[in-house]
Order: C-alpha cells, then structure tokens, then sequence
C-alpha cells in the first residue's frame, strides 16, 4: 500500500516543474524524470542495438547526456520528443563506438537464445536482423522516422534505407514463415 | 498481402513501446552525474604518457644517430623506443588490473549478474592481446594505438563495476 501511495505521489509530479527543477540540479527530481521515461528509453536502446549490455550501457550514457544537456531544452519541443531525439542519437553512438572496437577483432555475438527467453514477439525476432536492417526497420516501423530522417541519422541515402527497410521486411517475414 | 507479412504488421502493432531494463541502472547513472563532462583522465593521461615517451624516443633515435650520444645498449635492449614503450605500457595496465583484483574482496565473476561482464572482460582481454601483438609488428598505427588504450580503459572500468555488482542473486524489475 505505501508503495502504491508512492508511485501515485511520483506520479503526481507535473513533468515541467520537474524539468526546472532539474535543470537547477535537483537530482531527485531527475530521478523521478529517469523513472517516468527509463523504460521507454530502454526499449529504444535495444531495439537499436540488438543486445541487453550495449542497450543497458546507452540508457545509461542517454541519461547521463540528458543531464548535461538539460539546461538546454528550452521548451520548444515536447520533452519527450526532444529525449527520444536524444535517445536515438546516443544508441547510435553506443553502436557505433562499440563496433568500431568489435568489427576488427570479434565477430559480433548476440545470445539469440537469451534474447528469446527476456522478451516477447517482435523483440526475439529483431535481434535476428542485420545491424543496420534492424536500426532502419525500428525507425522506420516502430518509431515513425522517415526515411530521410532515418538517412540523416546513420548517415545513409533515403534509398539506401528504404532498401534495407525492404530487406528487413523480408528476412522478418521468413523467420515468420 | 502474405500470411507471414500479415503476422509481422501485427506483431508491430502489439510490440510494447516501453521495456524494462533486466537491471537496475540509476545507481550508475547517478554516480556519472557530478563528473565534469567528456571527462576521461586516464585515457588522455595515457595517451599524454605514451606521446612524451614517444617524443623522447624519437629525440633519444636523432640524438644518437647524429653520434651525440654513445651507443651503450647491449643487442637485448636493442628494441625501438615504441617497442620499449608499449611493453612498458602493458606492464602498468597488468599492475592496475593486479591491484583491482587485490583490493576486491568479492568474487563477483561467479554470480549469475557478474557472468556477461566476466564474459565481456574475457573477450576484452583476448581483443586487446591481438591487438597488442599487432601492434608490435606496426608500432606507428596511431589508430591502433588508440584502440589498445582504450581496450585497457574499458577493461578497467568493466572490472570496477564488475566489483559493484551484488553477490547473491536479485534481479530487480520486471521481465517483459
């Protein structure tokens, strides 16, 4: 029951005065803006990177930014908008930094198996894809990016992503057959 | 439309928009907050160490082969100073890694939590060794040098938060 009262007190918290807080360095109240929005986060994280640790690693590194960055969200944008723009940005740069590192020595591992155990449906068959298939497919499918949006953010040429999102679609629907 | 596309526009459709982490993470986050930002001391210290010896090294090679300084060494020490320097970089890491392992008091390696870090270290281990006998044939890929740095930096830090980790078993939040 307290505990109940309590997620109904945090709950309670309007998200601006939250933000103000924040950014005036009120860990507390940057804490309960990590627990409105970690779990969102977290999904976008590893759906991106197809793997429990790096996805752990970039919410992590996503917060530590948002912190940083803070002082720097002026309101025009929704809050949550401007975090999944943030959230995204950092995967990516999770990804990348670790397959720099990865690419040359190791060839990429991912516990399928594990995977499958954790997390439900579409997430088991996710982490199956290609990297960069996967990443489109998530923006594109489940996000809502364009595909010039999806271009700009890897790097990539619209066609090159609608290309993959294509890909992504079929290798997907032959897990499912 | 198919019966497998159907089933994925409908496996999109229920997929959750939010997950829960396996693992609680605002402790770290929490710690990360009062560092200064882009701050990593001991990557640059590293670097700052390897690039003076580096210079002196170079400076030692002129010097003597211009016949300002004798040559002393015997054939054993007759390796190139990037040689001299990366073995000696090697050595420091494998002391810090040495003392980390004295001063913890846990064995987190054996706890279900601590088994994809342990496994992470490991391949750390193995990458940073390949890369280390790479570069003892190419010493002047600065790149590489880079990469091998960090690889003992990751491996520092793995091994710290290897240490944080609980020795029982407790998964926290929930499985989705």
């Amino acid at each position: 029951m307290t505990a109940q009262l309590k997620v109904l007190e945090q709950s309670s918290f309007n998200e601006p005065d939250l933000i103000d807080s924040a950014k005036r360095g009120d860990k507390a109240a940057f804490k309960q803006l990590y627990l409105q929005h970690h779990r969102r986060v977290y999904a976008l994280c590893f759906r991106i990177t197809g793997q429990v640790a790096l996805a752990e690693d970039a919410t992590q590194d996503c917060f530590v930014t948002l912190w940083q960055k803070l002082p720097q969200f002026k309101g025009q944008s929704q809050f949550t908008t401007w975090l999944h723009t943030l959230s995204v940005n950092q995967a990516l740069n999770s990804l990348k930094k670790h397959r720099s590192f990865w690419s040359r020595f190791v060839a990429a591992e991912i516990d399928v198996e594990a995977v499958q155990d954790e997390y439900e449906d579409l997430d088991k068959i996710l982490v199956r894809l290609p990297e960069r298939a996967r990443i489109v497919f998530v923006l594109f499918a489940l996000e809502g990016y364009k595909h010039e949006e999806i271009g700009q953010l890897m790097g990539i040429a619209p066609g090159t992503s609608k290309a993959q999102y294509h890909r992504a679609q079929k290798l997907l629907a032959e897990i499912l057959d | 439309m198919s019966h497998s596309q159907d089933k994925l526009q409908q496996l999109i459709a229920k997929a959750p928009k939010s997950l829960a982490p396996e693992r609680e993470l605002w402790s770290d986050i929490e710690k990360q907050l009062d560092k200064p930002e882009y701050a990593q001391p001991n990557h640059w210290r590293r670097i700052a160490v390897a690039s003076v010896i580096l210079l002196t090294g170079i400076l030692g090679t002129a010097m003597w082969s211009n016949g300002v300084i004798m040559p002393l060494y015997t054939a054993q020490s007759n390796a190139s100073p990037l040689l001299v320097t990366l073995s000696e970089i090697k050595q420091e890491h494998e002391q810090q890694i040495a003392l980390l392992h004295q001063s913890h008091k846990v064995n987190w390696q054996a706890t279900e939590l601590g088994m994809p870090l342990n496994k992470g270290i490991e391949q750390l281990r193995k990458a940073a060794e390949k890369i280390y006998q790479t570069l003892t044939k190419t010493p002047h890929d600065k790149e590489l040098w880079q990469l091998w740095l960090w690889t003992q930096q990751r491996e520092i830090e793995l091994l710290q938060q290897g240490q944080k980790l609980p020795t029982a078993d407790q998964h926290q939040g929930a499985l989705i």
